[in-house]
């Protein structure tokens, strides 16, 4: 018997085992047999936002989502087809799994949501799309969030399968295993794209906090000409954290007009380019942290000139503030709040996107052309 | 319309929009599949729910050995297994006793000599005054043989008050092209009259189907955008997820085309695309919709190109599973040319629909069996909400689904819940299966019930089936003077070839994601 909660909460039960072809009709049981469980008359509606496919690797990485999906539905109700690649089916080479979500809002039970899981050996991943286009709810907005370790256009015909079925797409670059490489090849293949669809890399919304910081404390009326005599960056990353920093810099270059002319490794940890903006040179230096999570804990800014010092140096404090190091700046020290917000936050709030962020893509085209001079 | 009247002072008063009457269902072809999934299932809910007239009964006429026992246990068995309600085993007895069966080769004069004393018998045993239905569930060359028999045997009453009943049942395909339908249509017409043909085409009797007229003229609010003024294009699609499986030896010779485009679809489009008829009567429907199919532009060599796709089915997946290509399947010729799919713009050329393209799509072997009725309305002006050219919102969509849940949604735009300004696509839901606590009959149920009480609205008439193979006579013509050895290909598992995307993409439009 299923209890009413006046609590807004996301309730769901073990996922239950189906074949492929009854997946439909499996759901529309688990409907019933929920709404033959509550009581009070309410029929519980099917309320679906859109359609979300997620593309994984492994059972792990799928633990870890199913975890995350709790959070997604709450704010964004879906029907979501969560594929893994290298799964181990109980029989056979494919098998779907089947749970429903829902919440208590008030005094009735209104957010429901649906998952499909399906699972494939790692010789019959080419299937999974095939399932995912059946499954579809029909004229609602699809998203496709890659959340695999290989950059979504190294996995070939099944990522770019289930890319034709979705709106947007939702990558994330934590944990490419050739971080450099798969920058290149990621930012090639936007560059590319000339449909409507919309692009989306999860790090974009991971910085946005350190996007809003430099822009307001490098505006003009703060400090005037500090935006065109930037000369010198630094930034420090965790691990992981280097897609995410050559994004930030892509975003800073292409907002300010900085043509990339040359990039190389200096060594296991630390890359620098160069780039020239009204005959002047800035250097980038992107430093690896050994430890710690991938974010971005220091970023400093030169832009001194010879009868005046311009430098700040920002420092993560913790997982909640990002301040001003006083030591190393020439402006006051400052806390900002800067939230290390969760990835299933970060994708619940990027399903409801559907606008082309053109910062975001010009900030991608930038990145590709530091691509194009990196040597590694 | 009905073909005889019955006053019967008895039924005023009872909120019967049908009444159907006593009559005895004669099934050549009572063996086959379609008796077996969807005839006698449909006849038993029928049954079941208290819909046939008291004084009812069926006669199963066919090539395999049985008799009425041997042709109860096949029922039964049709209905346990396809029947929409379940098999209720205290009034089976009472069911069954209504089924009889009589074995027989359809060329031999003797079968319908026998028949006529079967029907006596029965009608004799049952209280029917004479009135019998042939259902023609057989195959079209068969047609003409069976229905000269009929006359022949002096089974065909005339068309009188006063008189018993006759009427026919045929099943699609009527011909495979303009001049073998009127063959068939004047084989008819030699032995019945047309208000006792009933040609039968499944589709019209989905609930959905027959909704569109309700929901056209039965609300204000959308008859008046219902125009080219305020409708960008109509998208119809039929997709099958199935193979051609055990229908290869008919399919290979039909089609897409000739299967789904020729009856089933420009019948829904009639419907879609029909002006306001002034009564609900059979014939003033059935002009209404004829009306639109002599305005289907015709699709000439010059166009050709730009207005018809075809394509096969290769290997793919269904539900993960592999699947050969068409050409691969048991029965099919290695290099057919037969189309699996076909996508079509058309155009009505009238007042209403002047420059609305029809965008029309149907497959086999696509992801999902799905059919819809698609009305895509015009953008709102390109300011305020829709002021972003790169991103323009999502038109309103009214969207009619057919199959395999019936009912209707309508996208409209709406602001997202927060501070922002931001506005997300949502769709307004009504399905039957879910709004109504009773099921919706089958289409075969309300077909039969139609012909039961004489109405034959849903029922395509002579004109109707000859204008429609007229119109694609063209297209047929042009595949033909084409002599093509190969045909556009599409994964199985897929929505179809590159070229019906280009299709529609060349318009600036999208087919719809089912």
């Amino acid at each position: 018997m299923i209890t009413k909660n006046t609590v807004s909460k996301v309730i769901t039960q073990a996922p239950k085992r189906v074949g492929i072809a009854q997946i439909e009709s499996g759901l529309d049981l688990l409907w019933a047999q929920f709404n033959q469980a509550i009581s009070g008359g309410h029929t519980v509606m099917r309320a679906c936002m859109s359609n979300l496919i997620i593309y994984c690797d492994t059972p792990q990485e799928a633990e870890i989502i199913n975890q995350e999906i709790t959070a997604i539905v709450n704010v964004h109700p879906a029907r979501i087809l969560l594929l893994v690649g290298n799964g181990q089916p109980i029989e056979g080479a494919i098998e779907a799994r089947i749970a429903i979500y829902y919440t208590a809002v008030n005094d009735d039970w209104q957010v429901c949501a649906e998952r499909i899981d399906v699972i494939s050996t790692v010789g019959n991943t080419e299937r999974l799309p095939s399932v995912a286009r059946s499954q579809l709810i029909g004229d609602l907005p699809t998203t496709l969030w890659w959340a695999s370790r290989q950059p979504p256009p190294s996995a070939g015909e099944v990522f770019f399968q289930l890319a034709s079925l979705a709106n947007q797409i939702i990558y994330d670059n934590i944990g490419w295993l050739n971080p450099a490489q798969g920058v290149a090849t990621m930012t090639r293949w936007v560059a590319a794209q000339q449909n409507s669809q919309i692009v989306h890399n999860l790090a974009w919304r991971r910085f946005a906090c350190w996007r809003k910081l430099i822009s307001q404390v490098l505006d003009p009326q703060a400090e005037p000409g500090a935006l065109d005599a930037i000369h010198a960056l630094e930034i420090d990353h965790g691990p992981h954290a280097l897609p995410m920093t050559w994004l930030l810099v892509g975003w800073l270059a292409s907002q300010l007009k900085w043509q990339p002319v040359d990039g190389k490794r200096l060594s296991d940890s630390e890359l620098v380019w160069r780039f020239r903006h009204n005959y002047q040179d800035i250097k980038v230096v992107a430093r690896r942290l050994p430890k710690g999570l991938p974010l971005i804990y220091h970023l400093l800014c030169d832009w001194s000139a010879s009868e005046q010092a311009g430098v700040i140096c920002f420092e993560r404090l913790d997982s909640e503030r990002i301040g001003i190091v006083e030591a190393l700046s020439t402006v006051p020290a400052r806390a900002f709040a800067a939230h290390v917000p969760e990835r299933s936050t970060l994708i619940a709030a990027q399903l409801a996107q559907r606008n082309r962020d053109k910062i975001f893509e010009n900030a991608i085209k930038s990145s590709n052309m530091m691509a194009a001079v990196f040597q590694p | 319309m009905s073909d005889k009247k019955h006053d019967n002072p008895l039924t005023a008063g009872i909120n019967v929009t049908h009444t159907p009457q006593p009559c005895t269902l004669v099934i050549f072809g009572g063996g086959g599949d379609l008796t077996r999934r969807k005839l006698l299932p449909a006849i038993y809910n029928q049954a079941l729910d208290g819909e046939l007239p008291a004084n009812f009964a069926v006669l199963g006429v066919a090539i395999e050995k049985m008799d009425d026992n041997n042709y109860r246990d096949f029922a039964r068995k049709g209905i346990e297994q396809f029947s929409r309600q379940l098999l209720d085993p205290d009034y089976w007895p009472d069911f069954e006793h209504r089924l009889h069966y009589l074995p027989g080769s359809f060329d031999n004069p003797e079968l319908y000599s026998q028949l006529a004393r079967r029907l006596k018998e029965i009608d004799a045993n049952f209280g029917i005054p004479g009135n019998h239905i042939f259902y023609l569930a057989i195959p079209p060359a068969l047609i003409e043989t069976c229905v000269c028999q009929l006359k022949a045997a002096g089974l065909v009453m005339p068309i009188d008050e006063d008189s018993p009943f006759s009427r026919i049942i045929v099943e699609k395909p009527i011909g495979r092209d303009l001049e073998s339908a009127r063959k068939v249509n004047s084989t008819l017409s030699k032995n019945f009259h047309e208000q006792q043909i009933y040609r039968i085409d499944h589709y019209l009797g989905k609930e959905t189907v027959q909704n569109i007229l309700a929901m056209r003229f039965g609300n204000a609010i959308f008859e008046p955008l219902w125009n080219a003024k305020h409708i960008d294009h109509v998208q119809i699609t039929v997709a099958e997820e199935e193979g051609v499986g055990t229908r290869a030896g008919y399919y290979d010779n039909a089609g897409a085309l000739r299967d789904m485009i020729q009856n089933h679809i420009l019948q829904l489009l009639t419907l879609i695309a029909m002006e306001p008829p002034w009564s609900m009567d059979a014939d003033v429907i059935r002009d209404h919709r004829q009306d639109i199919l002599n305005c289907l532009r015709p699709i000439t060599s010059e166009n050709f190109d730009q207005h018809v796709v075809r394509a096969q089915y290769g290997p793919g997946f269904h539900y993960g599973e592999d699947v050969p290509g068409y050409r691969r399947e048991t029965g099919v010729a290695q290099d057919s040319t037969t189309e699996t799919y076909i996508a079509l713009k058309l155009f009505i050329d009238n007042w209403r629909w002047a420059g609305v393209p029809f965008y029309i799509r149907t497959g086999k072997r696509m992801p999902k069996r799905a059919s819809e009725i698609a009305i895509q309305f015009k953008s709102v002006p390109p300011i305020l909400f829709n002021a972003n050219h790169d991103q323009p919102l999502e038109p309103n969509v009214l969207a009619l689904s057919i199959q395999p849940n019936e009912g209707l949604s309508l996208r409209i735009a709406t602001k997202l819940p927060g501070t922002k300004l931001k506005i997300f696509p949502v769709k307004m839901d009504f399905r039957y299966g879910s709004t109504f606590g009773e099921q919706s009959p089958e289409a075969y149920e309300r077909l039969l019930l139609d012909v039961m009480a004489g109405d034959a609205t849903l029922f395509m008439r002579r004109d109707s089936v000859e204008s429609s193979w007229a119109w694609v006579d063209n297209i047929l013509n042009n595949w033909a003077s084409s002599r093509a050895r190969w045909i556009p290909e599409y994964g199985a598992g897929t929505w179809g070839p590159l070229e019906a995307d280009r299709l529609i993409e060349s318009d600036n439009r999208k087919w719809r994601m089912l």
